[in-house]
Formats: structure tokens, C-alpha cells, sequence
């Protein structure tokens, strides 16, 4: 009998052992990300936004020697926006608009594809992209374009659950990668140009069964309904198409919010149409809102604060701080406190015509007369903001905050009248732009005047510029740091270069013949450190010769 | 900046159906579509099909921007219009560029009308005249200026006028007069045909296209003027109108 018994211990024992091994992501590891610089585990690198690798093989002084070790050319012409996640030697990318792609990290090669159709009723703004998936336990989770929320076995690439989340014929469509906290995946939605409302979502992440949802425009009764005229906040927009953030000391996980609907014209939704333009911090356990800070109330530009929030430890005024960097489309360099959401430091990043500072709460202080009109209004930054959904990032190295930036672009806001109607656009004006999202024409034929891009690093500490590195293009492609103080960037040139992270000297460049519209990765595999990012419509990859 | 192209493209953007922001390059590459898939029914002023005049707002079948992308993907049956599938973002742009033309200040050349383009040929083909001097044709002109092959492809009757009589810099996105002078000392004057952070490129006074890293060049400059003269005076109305119903027919193949 004590025989039997043992067997059965040792029996079970290793069906556990097999169980954890098919674990292959655990919680524990999602918070610990930075332990295995190899791997790429989340859509910025670690949870606090970063972007930032400890991986230091390459260096300011061998980053001449790198190579092209393999290229993934998706079979697809839509924007190639994800960023690719790297678990132990595999490497997950989604082919636009949700086929998602497992490879073999160190030779590119297949080993499994998902494909998915999207519903015809799938309705996106801008392209029909998806910025990556997530990966925890056995599983890689993606939101597609006609909300769908789909689990695939990590292993195999069979679906293993598919939840709704929006109504695709109304406009709500997921493009971005869910972030997992614990046993949960959080979403939130797309659609701001379509009136829909908002809302964060989280979804237990065995089942996909809904478990919390955090709505970005408050309903009646709810705190901050009041700042909607009428029955505006129905068609409010506050969409979220960015990976938030999470602080497992604090419990607390961040979301940037995007604009208020209709687009460029507030007046029938007059207030400060929360929580548009904001961050917002929730309990992750509840969907709760902890606190929330408001970068443009009562937007009419189009200044979704859809970025990464990227939460740092940094000395303030002489005390060690728990921060929060934002670079917004707004124009304007954010430091918050991540406990409280305490407006520290505010300052533009570009040229700025709508605001001429902040008051002492951090409300931004409105120039009279900068609001779109019949007739045209000239507002710096541009509709497409000074920064937009690229990844910033930030070394804890040099202590620096890395922004894509677009530099004095412009636009004429004209606002004009419209009714709601399900499933259409709903923006209720025009703006003619200096730089437009994507270059009409193959060629770069643009004025200095019109603006450029920039990567800019500030000093999170003051907001004061350190560096700038001007591109005569504006750009799309997101900022990689690592520990050997290295930046690595594109550019819609379709250029992808490194520069050196303290002093934003040119090191090293390559043509890749593709504008560059995600953030570059880099993880090591057989012991090699890589590089990788995506051009055009492919996947490249790079390493030490 | 000058304000004045940008709040012509505000105009052009289409204030009164403002369904959409249109931005600069929408309605250039808008236009590159409706040269594609439209100019050969519709003609460069949009008005070659009896009762349709696009390029000032006259639809048959639509009326708001996206009626316009309806006829553009699923065609007219029974009226000769087929359907173009395309992705909503590119019809939306060929929209874009229709909506722009509504805002063209002088509408459609009346010289254009009374020209004969063989006169029109001779005309720019004179060496006192001087067009030849500096714009290829099939292969025979200068090369200061930009080849004027198929330029009824790409620039309507009115837009010809301006050009000749009124010619600028800043209309045009694409080749503007440029100087640069390399680290060795020499000046080059050409029309920029790319550029990025690294390098131009241009086209120089022999029409050859050339590549410069910027990191060669002691300078790099826009020239406020255009190097084409204004033939304002210069040309009578006859004789105008003969070099723009000539400059029309240039769509890529010879004239008859």
C-alpha cells in the first residue's frame, strides 16, 4: 500500500511538473521579465513600458558589424505594425490584419500560422493593423480588427477560446496588444472616429469570460458624466488602441485615452468629456479607477493620449519618486505620480499654439481663439500630434526619456455639423494637414516649413530637451534602448538606425526600403543578441556578424 | 510658411461636404489615382462624360463622399461606369482629389478651347519661344525643367495656364528648384527629385539625376523662384491657347 502510494505522489508530481512546463509564461515570469533579457515577453519589453533591454552584446562600438540574419516577408499589404513577441526561442508576429505567425527565432522559419478572416463589418479608422499579441501560461492572445478576442495554444496555434468584446458594425474593433495581469487580459477598444463608448475590459484568461469592464466615458450617476452636455457622452468616443502599463507594487494598471467624439467639433458636447485625452489608473483585480489625470480637456484636435504610459523610479526634487513619463500627442512632456497621478512637470516638447502653460493643478491654460472654426484655424501640433501611438522609451541607464517626435507640423481645423449614425464615421470636420498619416507619393518632396520628425530625449526630471536627432521625414517607428546605451529608431525614410543614447550621435544605419511603423525588439537566442523590426511589409532581423 | 497654397488645399479638402479631413497627400496621391483608373472616360477636368462634371461637384449618382466611394467600388451598371475595387482609403483619396478640384479658382481654361495643337506643337518646339530649351518631349527638349511627356496626364487645361502664365514653386510638391554646393566648391542648380536625412536627390542642369550625401554638401537651399519665366505677354491669347490644347494632348503617345 505504501508502495501504491508513493507511485501515485510520484505520478502526480510529474503531471505537475508537466503541467508547469506547459506554463510555458507564468505570472511570476511576466513580472520578472527583466530576469531573462533573452526573451520578449510583453508588448513594451517588461510592464512598466520601458523598451528597454538589458541585452548589451551589441555595442556603441560593434553595432557597425551587424548583419541581416533573416527577413519574414508577410503576405499582406496592410500596415505592418506588431511587435513581435520572443518566448524561448520562438517568435510570435501578426501578419496584418490577424493572422498570427510562430517562427523560429534564430532562422525566421515557420512553425505555425493562424489564420483569421475578419467579420466585412470590421470598420477601422486608419489601416487595418494589429499592433501584436500577448503571451501568458500556454497561451498567445490576440485582438482582432472585428473585436474578437482569440486564445491560441502556444504550442499548436489552435484557437482554445474566442470571445466578443465590441460590436464590429458600430465601429469597436481591437488593434492593440492585451496586456495580461495575473489571470486577466486586458483589452480596450478602438472606434473613437465612429462614436462609439469607450471601455477597458478584462477577461479571465482560462475561459475568456468577461470579468470587469471599466467604461472610458462615465454613464449617468457615474462620477465625471457631468462632463458631457446631454446625452453626448453616448457617442463619446474615448477609445484606447495602446498596451497600457502595470505596477505590481502599487496594484495599479495605466491606460491611454483617446479622443473625444466627434472628432473636431465640442460643441454639442460641451464640458471636459471625461475621460478623453486622459490616463487613467485601475485596479486591475476590479477594473476600479484609482486615479485619473486629463492631458486635454475638451479636445477638438484629435490628440488621442494613445500612448505607452511608461512608469519609472526616479529622483524629484531630491526624493526617490515613483513617476510617470508621457510624451503627448498634445505637444506637451508629462511627469505624473504613478501613486496619486499629481501633475509634476509639464512641458512642450515642439512647437504649441493651442495652450500657453499650466496652471498649479495641471490643468493646461487655453490660448483664446486656437479652436477649429468655419473658416480654418491654424493649431500647432498637427492632427497627427507630436508623438502619437510609437513607443517612447526610457534607460533606467542614462536616466533618459526617448520620444518619437514629430517637430512644428501643423494643422487647419474646420468644423462643420453632423448626426450620429452606427457604424460611420463621426468626426464633424475637416483639417488639412502639413504631414498627413502616410506620404502620398513614394518620394520625400515636403518643405522644411511643413515640419519634420525627430527623436527627442528629455530629462524626466526638469522636461528639459538633452539631445534632438532631426530626420527630414516625420516618423512612425518606435524607440528601443539598451543597457550598452544603445537607440535603435526608423523613420518613414525607411531608414532604421542606431544612435548613441547619450548624445544622439549617428552610429550606424541601414536601408531597409520600407517605412518603419512598429517599435524595434531585441532578444538573444543561441546566445546571440538580435535586433528586430519591421519595414514595408516585412519582418528583418538583425545580428552581430 | 505661406499660408496661401495650404488654405487652397483647405478649400480643396471640401469645407461644405466635410465628411473627412483631407490632408495634402491624400489629395496628391488623389489625384495619381484618378490619372490611373479615371482620366481615360473622365478627362483631366473630369468633364468628358455628358452630364457628369467632377471636378465641380456635378454627380449623377452621389452626392456625399461616401455615395462617391460607392460608385468608385461598385460602378454604375447600365451607364458604362465599371467598378474599381479598391481599399476604402484609396477611393476616399481619389474623393479627396475630386473635392479639390471643386476649388480650383478659375475653372476650366477658356483658351485651352480655341487651341490647335499641332500650332500649339510648332509653338513649343520654336527655339525663340524657348519651352524646348528646358522641357523634354518624347525624348527631345532640355532638361531644366520637368519632361513634359504626359503631362496631360497629370495637370489639367487651367493648371497649364497658370503655369505658363503665373509659375511658382509653391504649388507643385514635386521638383522644386534647389541649390547645393559640395565641400569641394562646386554649385550645382538643379530640381529636387527625393531627399531624406541622409542624401538628396536631384536632377542637374544636364538631366541627369544624381545622388548627394548630405554630409558632402557645404549647403543645401530651396530657391524662392521657379527657374521657368512667365510667358504673361510674351505669348498672344491664340497662341496660348494653341500651346495649352498642345501640352493636353501629351499623354505618353505620339500625336497624330
Amino acid at each position: 500500500m505504501k508502495l501504491f502510494r508513493l507511485i501515485l505522489v510520484a505520478a502526480l508530481a510529474a503531471l505537475c511538473a508537466t503541467t508547469s512546463l506547459f506554463a510555458q509564461v507564468t505570472s511570476d515570469r511576466l513580472l520578472k521579465s527583466g530576469l531573462e533579457p533573452q526573451n520578449w515577453l510583453t508588448y513594451s519589453g517588461d510592464y512598466a513600458g520601458h523598451r528597454h533591454s538589458a541585452l548589451d552584446q551589441i555595442t556603441p562600438q560593434n553595432v557597425r558589424d551587424l548583419e541581416l540574419k533573416w527577413v519574414f516577408q508577410a503576405r499582406s499589404f496592410e500596415k505592418y505594425e506588431a511587435t513581435p513577441i520572443v518566448v524561448d526561442g520562438v517568435l510570435y508576429t501578426v501578419q496584418p490584419p490577424n493572422d498570427v505567425i510562430a517562427l523560429d527565432a534564430a532562422t525566421g522559419r515557420i512553425f505555425w500560422t493562424f489564420n483569421y478572416t475578419p467579420s466585412k463589418e470590421a470598420r477601422v479608422c486608419c489601416g487595418r493593423v494589429n499592433r501584436g499579441v500577448a503571451v501568458a501560461d500556454n497561451l498567445v492572445i490576440m485582438g482582432t480588427i472585428d473585436a474578437h478576442l482569440i486564445a491560441l495554444d502556444a504550442k499548436s496555434g489552435k484557437s482554445v477560446w474566442n470571445t466578443t468584446v465590441g460590436r464590429a458594425e458600430s465601429g469597436y474593433a481591437l488593434t492593440h496588444a492585451p496586456l495580461v495581469v495575473k489571470d486577466k487580459v486586458i483589452v480596450g477598444v478602438a472606434g473613437g472616429e465612429y462614436g462609439i463608448r469607450g471601455y477597458i475590459a478584462a477577461y479571465d484568461i482560462h475561459t475568456g469570460k468577461e470579468a470587469w469592464k471599466f467604461y472610458t466615458i462615465p454613464g449617468p450617476g457615474e462620477p465625471g458624466n457631468d462632463t458631457w452636455a446631454g446625452d453626448s457622452w453616448k457617442h463619446g468616443g474615448g477609445s484606447v488602441w495602446v498596451t497600457g502599463a502595470y505596477d505590481p507594487a502599487l496594484n495599479l494598471t495605466y491606460w491611454g485615452i483617446g479622443n473625444p467624439g466627434p472628432d473636431w467639433n465640442g460643441d454639442k458636447r460641451k464640458g471636459d468629456n471625461l475621460y478623453s485625452d486622459s490616463v487613467v489608473a485601475l485596479d486591475p483585480d476590479t477594473g476600479k479607477l484609482k486615479w485619473h489625470y486629463q492631458f486635454s480637456p475638451h479636445d477638438e484636435f484629435d490628440y488621442d493620449s494613445v500612448q505607452v504610459p511608461v512608469l519609472a523610479d526616479i529622483e524629484y526634487q531630491g526624493q526617490p519618486r515613483k513617476v510617470m513619463l508621457w510624451a503627448n500627442r498634445n505637444g506637451m512632456y508629462y511627469t505624473l505620480d504613478r501613486a496619486t497621478g499629481k501633475f509634476l512637470v509639464g512641458k512642450p516638447f515642439t512647437q504649441v499654439n493651442w495652450a500657453s502653460g499650466f496652471d498649479e493643478s495641471g490643468r493646461p491654460m487655453r490660448v483664446a481663439g486656437k479652436v477649429p472654426s468655419r473658416e480654418g484655424t491654424l493649431i500647432y501640433p498637427s492632427n497627427q500630434g507630436a508623438t502619437n501611438w510609437y513607443s517612447p522609451s526610457f534607460s533606467p541607464k542614462t536616466g533618459l526619456f526617448y520620444i518619437p517626435a514629430w517637430d512644428n507640423t501643423f494643422s487647419i481645423y474646420v468644423k462643420s455639423e453632423e448626426e450620429y449614425v452606427e457604424g460611420q464615421r463621426y468626426s464633424s470636420g475637416t483639417h488639412v494637414s502639413s504631414f498627413g498619416p502616410a506620404r502620398g507619393i513614394q518620394n520625400n518632396t515636403r518643405k522644411p516649413e511643413d515640419g519634420h520628425g525627430a527623436v527627442i530625449a528629455i530629462d524626466p526630471k526638469t522636461g528639459e530637451k538633452k539631445w534632438q536627432f532631426n530626420l527630414t521625414d516625420v516618423t512612425d517607428a518606435g524607440i528601443l534602448t539598451t543597457d550598452s546605451d544603445l537607440l535603435f529608431s526608423g523613420s518613414r525614410e525607411e531608414y532604421f538606425y542606431a544612435l548613441n543614447a547619450r548624445t544622439g550621435d549617428l552610429l550606424w544605419k541601414t536601408a531597409l526600403g520600407g517605412a518603419i511603423m512598429n517599435g524595434p525588439i531585441t532578444y538573444s537566442v543561441n546566445g546571440k543578441q538580435m535586433v528586430a523590426v519591421n519595414a514595408g511589409n516585412s519582418l528583418y532581423v538583425f545580428g552581430l556578424r | 510658411m505661406n499660408l496661401v497654397p495650404i488654405l487652397a488645399l483647405l478649400l480643396a479638402a471640401g469645407i461644405a461636404s466635410a465628411q473627412h479631413g483631407y490632408t495634402p497627400s491624400e489629395i496628391e496621391e488623389g489625384g495619381r489615382q484618378y490619372r490611373l483608373n479615371c482620366i481615360t472616360c473622365h478627362g483631366p477636368d473630369g468633364n468628358m462624360v455628358s452630364g457628369i462634371d467632377l471636378g465641380h461637384g456635378k454627380f449623377r449618382q452621389a452626392s456625399t463622399d461616401d455615395d462617391l466611394v460607392k460608385v468608385i467600388n461598385l460602378g454604375v451598371p447600365g451607364k458604362g461606369m465599371p467598378s474599381f475595387e479598391m481599399p476604402n482609403p484609396r477611393a476616399l483619396a481619389i474623393v479627396a482629389y475630386l473635392r479639390s478640384l471643386a476649388a480650383e479658382p478659375a475653372g476650366v481654361s477658356q483658351a485651352a478651347k480655341s487651341g490647335d495643337r499641332m500650332r500649339g506643337k510648332a509653338i513649343f518646339e520654336n527655339a525663340n519661344t524657348g519651352c524646348v530649351n528646358c522641357h523634354r518631349v518624347r525624348g527631345a527638349g532640355g532638361t531644366m525643367g520637368p519632361d513634359l511627356s504626359e503631362i496631360g496626364l497629370s495637370k489639367r487645361a487651367i493648371e497649364i495656364e497658370m503655369e505658363i502664365l503665373k509659375p511658382g514653386p509653391g504649388k507643385a510638391l514635386e521638383n522644386r528648384p534647389v541649390h547645393l554646393v559640395r565641400k569641394d566648391g562646386t554649385a550645382i542648380n538643379g530640381l529636387l527629385l527625393n531627399e531624406d536625412t541622409f542624401t538628396v536627390q536631384i536632377t542637374d542642369a544636364t538631366g541627369k539625376p544624381t545622388s548627394h550625401q548630405r554630409a558632402d554638401l557645404s549647403e543645401f537651399a530651396f530657391l524662392d523662384k521657379s527657374l521657368m519665366p512667365s510667358y504673361q505677354g510674351k505669348l498672344n491669347p491664340q497662341e496660348l491657347a494653341d500651346v495649352i490644347a498642345y501640352l493636353v494632348s501629351l499623354k505618353g503617345a505620339p500625336v497624330q
